[in-house]
């Protein structure tokens, strides 16, 4: 069944469009001041869908974290129904464990979303240029808003040219969303990667990978009298909250870039080895340029004229046979048409290099399995080609819709000298939080056992120790010649300093909301 | 080498000192659920053969699904349990830690009904025993010793590796290994790293394992046992049959063992035999596919009616088990569910365990189970009266990823041992569908799942890939020689 009109017309347009000719975007975390008011506000508030057509010269996306919907009236039978993820939230203290928000990423010094900071609504204004922006945010602001919410904190984005602090090109490897809704339900041991996700991976209320429909809140029609929500499709006679909203997670990271291109700068020195390499290596992609002390508040690096591969292309070969949902745009294809099963030994692409850790790129199971025979093999655990097959979860129920946006604040230090503070807004959208963020950052980014390593992410990971005082600060490259060369000490590259989950609901669940 | 074993001590809790057991246990713990080594009730650092031990307090609030199956609820007492694997016989261990840990265990124990100052401890633990309904062991045969052993060599190896990083960059791959090896025979010789060489198999667990292997293939071979009768005079094809087949299952048991194991390729070549065996005494296929039609009939029949009963966990519950993980790169899990009303769950529940448990002991010795490299021991044990299960396992990573596992990498065989729970989710002829609802599973299995009260692992910090590569490692420095693709593999793993 495809999506019709009513649909698109429902979905915030976020999931679809990502917004990339709208450069300039600002983000407010408010709590609500006087659930009246805000109903009111949000029930007539104008937010951009996924319909295609017209370019909107901006938009506006609402989120609400789960005290949000409590504070907004929801009804506990309704908001119960919720997963326990997007209930306890992303600071429970077992999760934050998990997804390494310890020690120096601490919700203690988060500057938002920590206890007695938690924001109730997300409102992400995007718009062409800056002062279109702030017309929009005027315009958006009027009397009622003002009653309504209170500010908790503005979080200003940049428009780098999606190029992030460390020198690298940010979200060029996306998941492609099944809309026309032509993915098997029904599959099962698949042998090649594939970029293609069911629509359910990301939107609540269709079949997600297993064929399955995710968890959200489904309402009897007497809780919903003025029959503003569309009918379950997987359960007859129930309204659909879930359909067409989706989970946004959002996380405020910031990034020392000086200490990031300090350290490659003196590993390709310790090395004798090009900086763009050394860099290379731990992102897995040829970087856009590192800039060893940014300087500049605005500046978007310099690509290098006389490069042989180009920036944002991956440090593994490009596979001959086409992946779907890659391409057919030829920079999409230089970028993305690649896997790792040609690199078994790590020796091109590291185990740990960010983008190997983050997308495995991998299938159920190992690329290459033909035949009856092999696969029943396969499924039995036998005919294991290298020590690290079936070590990696099947990367297509582990992936994420990436939205974020850079930012790059100009203050002073306490010597009253200029400091850039750069970072990165973390957007990720998904229908299950603890099965595709929680799983990338908990099973692959932070897993010091990530591939049999012993060593965290490169970029992201908060390099604590292990429980048994191992440090995790290494990176490892296998070499062609057998060893490995690994470099210790990693210092902390990306801090978190904020993060909380939302859900951005379809229109009709947002205007249920703001009806109740 | 020297096989694994477990121990399960099971007792019922006097009513009211569940709580002062539980905090008692917990008081053996330096982080939530985590055994301090040196805890004074039971220093489990002392067993040097000791790889993993728990103590879990089983009480089952999920007993009112027997109502929505339409059963009464049955009246379960609330069990203190006692498990743990460890290298060579179960019932060593249990006296040295009667040894090592009298006190600690007596004050545990005086909780349970049935204990008193008086008993005798190790009685009272044996006779309080139970036998695992399965039992999975990752490698058969890898002790507590080797595996320390192993990691101290290749730590070594790798502080090596490090220290002259920019030396060995300049050598010949061979030359290194050969630099590596000498960096290290002085530290074997004065004893700061060894290598302790494996003990000899104990006869009777050789004999009593070959034995119980025979089960599968002599049941496989009874056919042509029975028909013995019917084959004298020989049947007139008997030789145009029977020799092609054995040539057939020449060939195939050729091929097959370059990719299973041969107790595996036994199996399935003797079972290809039964083809002639039909072939000749057509008659004969008639009563065995009347029983398999019947069976499946009953099968399906138990599958449509019985009702799903999927409840998601609480909140709280959750909070309370995933408040005891992932303090460490190993997790521990406990689950603890009851089987069906009915009886051919009753009946098929142990038998469907037998085959796991067969399959764990004989097939999937080494290193992995199924597809899932990342278990380190996992038990399967019945209760009262095998009316109820209890399932733990010791396992690499976050929950999360556990349970995903199951589900993309062994979900046949994860149908196969839990459809007969009372709350798994719907199977279709045994090993389809059931885990296949990823959210449904998830849900069951939490809400089944214990806080395991306190858990100790003998080397923390090591996973199950790490074991397995460690021990290359060691085989790999214990070669004369190496060719040059082997040595470069071998140095990846430094």
């Amino acid at each position: 069944m495809q999506l019709s009109d009513d649909d698109y017309r429902d979905i915030q347009g976020l999931v679809r469009f990502g917004y990339r000719h709208l450069g300039a975007a600002r983000f407010h975390l408010l709590t609500i001041a006087d659930a009246a008011a805000a109903r009111a506000w949000l029930s007539k508030a104008p937010v951009t869908t996924a319909v295609k057509g017209h370019r909107p010269d901006a938009a506006l996306q609402v989120a609400f974290t789960y005290e949000g919907l409590q504070r907004l009236g929801g009804a506990a039978s309704t908001l119960s129904q919720f997963p326990y993820e997007f209930k306890s939230g992303m600071t429970e203290a077992s999760r934050a464990r998990r997804l390494g928000d310890v020690a120096a990423n601490d919700q203690h010094w988060w500057l938002w979303g920590g206890p007695g900071k938690l924001p109730h609504v997300l409102v992400l204004l995007y718009a062409v240029t800056p002062d279109r922006l702030d017309e929009w945010e005027k315009e958006l602001k009027d009397q009622l808003w003002e009653a309504a919410f209170a500010t908790l904190m503005r979080l200003p984005t940049n428009d780098t040219g999606d190029i992030e602090p460390f020198g690298f090109n940010d979200g060029i490897s996306q998941p492609v969303l099944d809309w026309e809704r032509t993915k098997s339900a029904r599959i099962h041991n698949t042998t090649a990667y594939t970029n293609l996700s069911a629509l359910g991976e990301i939107l609540l209320g269709y079949p997600n990978e297993y064929g399955k429909f995710t968890d959200r809140p489904l309402l009897d029609p007497s809780d919903d009298p003025d029959r503003i929500l569309p009918l379950a499709e997987d359960a007859p006679g129930k309204k659909d909250l879930g359909r067409n909203g989706t989970y946004l997670v959002l996380r405020d990271l910031s990034q020392e870039a000086p200490a990031f291109g300090q350290f490659v700068d003196e590993q390709a020195a310790r090395d004798r080895e090009d900086l763009d390499k050394v860099a290379a290596a731990m992102v897995g992609r040829v970087p856009f340029d590192i800039p060893i002390v940014p300087s500049d508040n605005n500046v978007v690096p310099n690509d290098k004229p006389n490069r042989t591969i180009p920036p944002g292309a991956p440090i593994v070969p490009l596979s001959g046979e086409a992946i779907p949902g890659v391409g057919p745009d030829p920079d999409d294809i230089r970028r993305n048409q690649f896997t790792f099963h040609t690199d078994a030994d790590g020796t091109a692409c590291p185990y740990g290099a960010h983008i190997r850790r983050a997308n495995p790129r991998n299938a159920d199971l190992p690329e290459g399995t033909r035949g009856l025979f092999a696969r029943l093999i396969r499924i039995l655990g036998y005919g294991r080609h290298h020590p690290h097959d079936d070590l990696i979860a099947s990367t297509r129920f582990h992936r994420i819709l990436r939205r974020g946006r850079e930012y790059a604040l100009e203050t002073a230090d306490e010597a009253g000298d200029r400091v850039v503070q750069r970072g990165l807004r973390f957007i990720c959208l998904n229908a299950n939080i603890s099965r595709q963020f929680e799983f990338i950052q908990a099973a692959w980014l932070a897993n010091p056992k990530f591939e049999g390593l012993d060593e965290g992410d490169p970029l992201v990971a908060n390099r604590l120790p292990l429980s048994t005082g191992r440090p995790s600060d290494t990176f490892t490259r296998p070499q062609p010649s057998g060893l490995c060369r690994r470099s210790a000490a990693l210092p902390q590259f990306v801090r978190v300093r904020g993060g909380a989950y939302f859900f951005l609901p379809g229109l009709r669940a947002l205007r249920y909301f703001a009806g109740s | 080498m020297t096989p694994q074993s477990s121990f399960i001590v099971v007792a019922p809790i006097i009513e009211d000192r569940v709580n002062g057991l539980r905090a008692l246990l917990s008081s053996m713990n330096d982080r939530p659920g985590m055994a301090r080594r040196d805890n004074s009730l039971v220093p489990f650092g002392e067993f040097q053969n000791l790889h993993y031990a728990r103590f879990v307090i089983l009480d089952d609030h999920t007993l009112r699904d027997f109502e929505e199956s339409g059963a009464p609820i049955p009246d379960f007492s609330v069990l203190l349990a006692f498990l743990g694997d460890c290298d060579g016989p179960a019932d060593e261990l249990l006296a040295d830690m009667v040894r090592l840990a009298a006190p600690g265990l007596r004050q545990i124990f005086s909780c349970c009904q049935g204990f008193t100052p008086t008993s005798d401890l190790l009685a009272w633990m044996k006779t309080h025993s139970q036998a695992p309904a399965a039992n999975y062991v990752n490698w058969v045969g890898r002790t507590v010793k080797q595996i320390r052993e192993e990691a101290a060599l290749r730590d070594e190896l790798v502080k090596c590796v490090k220290d002259r990083q920019d030396e060995f960059a300049r050598d010949e791959p061979q030359e290194v290994r050969a630099k590596l090896i000498s960096h290290c025979q002085p530290l074997l010789e004065n004893g700061n790293i060894s290598l302790t060489h494996a003990q000899r198999t104990p006869l009777g667990w050789s004999v009593s394992n070959a034995i119980h292997y025979a089960i599968i293939p002599g049941a496989l071979l009874l056919p042509w046992l029975l028909a013995i009768p019917f084959l004298i005079p020989l049947p007139p094809l008997f030789f145009w049959v029977v020799i092609p087949f054995v040539a057939l299952g020449a060939i195939v048991f050729l091929s097959l063992i370059r990719w299973i194991p041969v107790a595996f390729a036994v199996i399935l070549v003797i079972g290809l035999w039964l083809l002639p065996f039909f072939i000749l005494l057509p008659l004969l296929i008639v009563p065995l596919l009347l029983a398999i039609a019947v069976f499946l009939w009953v099968l399906r029949h138990y599958e449509k009616s019985e009702p799903e009963i999927i409840h998601r966990p609480e909140v709280d519950q959750i909070l309370e088990l995933a408040a005891l993980e992932d303090h460490d790169v190993t997790n521990q899990y406990t689950a603890l569910g009851s089987v069906k009303p009915n009886r051919f769950r009753r009946w098929l529940f142990p038998f469907f365990l037998w085959i796991i448990d067969y399959f764990a002991r004989h097939v999937y010795t080494r290193g992995h189970l199924g597809r899932i490299r990342n278990i380190h021991f996992a038990c399967w044990v019945f209760l009262d009266g095998k009316r109820r299960m209890i399932f733990t396992s010791n396992y690499d990573g976050s929950h999360e990823a556990y349970m995903d596992d199951f589900i993309n990498k062994a979900g046949w065989a994860l149908n196969l041992s839990f459809n007969c729970g009372l709350g798994y989710p719907r199977t279709r002829w045994v090993i389809k569908d059931g885990i296949d609802d990823e959210l449904k599973f998830k849900y069951t299995q939490r809400r089944h799942q214990k806080p395991t009260e306190t858990w100790y692992r003998a080397y923390p910090g090591l996973t199950v890939y790490d074991l397995e590569r460690n021990a290359r490692v060691r085989a790999g420095f214990e070669r004369r020689t190496m060719n040059d693709t082997e040595v470069r593999a071998w140095l990846w793993d430094l």
